[in-house]
């Protein structure tokens, strides 16, 4: 009888624990992973960084949605440096020195990426430049009366 | 604007350049598929070039290289090392049993963590090392003869001639 009541709530009890740690704030789910962390801000940390790479197998997804083995593979590496102590920006680092920039959705603004941020703006100078020149001729010119 | 998007829908998004280029491999600790009980570091890159051939035997396409790679291990040209990525033991065994085994030694690397640290996103890929553990080339995709030719096996001789 001591034996049956022993096994019931040493399954429960796990049970109980199990729901606990689902429950509890310091769990993040990303596809079908759950993982756990000891604080809140590297939960945040861990987030943050796997909203912000690019499952290279499907690559519009990012690694929060994908579940590709790569991707599975990838929130692993991130888990762990994340555990370890790393930065985001460490660990941003670290991928793309692997794998390029094409990793991270966001371009790095660097001296190679200046001119993809900064296309918008020139490109905006520059049209606005050609058509006030171009507009020119339609204003009226004031003629002394 | 016209002009990159034109120039982009040519390129093909799978096929990213490696920024490990001209970079060391990196270290490593992993057992041989091989051999049991021997683990591999990456001293057995040095003093060598090395064809670095990334297979899972979960993998289609790969066993359409296996032709050209048997060839290539028969002419005694190069060292072939393999990366067994994301793989079982006991699969991986029997695919080299029913496909062919070109590789001199194999990393084991079941998890992909190695493969992750060489920038591997897919299988099959290649490596070209040099005697300093400089990764020289990386093939992603099929390897035929020709890209070996006219891509890798430039770069080991300058002079190289069709070894056949």
């Amino acid at each position: 009888m001591l034996e049956y009541v022993k096994k019931f709530l040493k399954n429960f009890l796990s049970k109980l624990f199990f729901l606990a740690i689902f429950f509890s704030p310091l769990v993040l789910a990303a596809s079908s992973d759950l993982y756990v962390f000891a604080s809140a801000q590297k939960k945040a940390q861990f987030a943050e960084i796997i909203h912000e790479i690019r499952c290279l197998v499907c690559q519009n997804q990012n690694l929060v949605d994908s579940n590709a083995p790569l991707a599975q593979d990838l929130r692993l590496v991130i888990y762990r440096r994340i555990k370890n102590g790393e930065s985001p920006t460490e660990i941003k680092k670290y991928l793309i020195g692997r794998y390029g920039n094409f990793i991270v959705f966001r371009p790095v603004f660097s001296r190679l990426t200046y001119c993809l941020w900064l296309s918008p703006f020139i490109l905006f100078v520059v049209i606005m430049f050609i058509l006030l020149v171009k507009l020119r001729k339609f204003v009226p010119k004031i003629t002394n009366i | 604007m016209v002009f990159f998007l034109g120039r982009g829908l040519e390129k093909d998004p799978n096929l990213l350049p490696s920024p490990l280029i001209n970079q060391a491999i990196p270290e490593f600790s992993a057992r041989d598929l091989l051999k049991d009980h021997v683990i591999l570091r990456k001293k057995i890159f040095l003093q060598h070039w090395t064809l670095l051939i990334v297979w899972s035997s979960w993998c289609l396409t790969c066993t359409e290289e296996q032709s050209f790679l048997l060839k290539l291990q028969e002419s005694h040209f190069i060292p072939i090392y393999g990366l067994n990525y994301r793989d079982r033991f006991n699969p991986a065994k029997q695919w080299l049993k029913k496909q062919g085994n070109p590789f001199q030694k194999i990393i084991f690397d079941p998890q992909g963590l190695f493969a992750i640290d060489l920038g591997v996103y897919g299988v099959p890929e290649s490596y070209l090392i040099d005697p300093q553990g400089i990764i020289r080339y990386k093939q992603v995709g099929l390897l035929t003869a020709s890209i070996w030719l006219e891509n890798m096996a430039t770069l080991i001789n300058p002079s190289h001639k069709n070894p056949n």
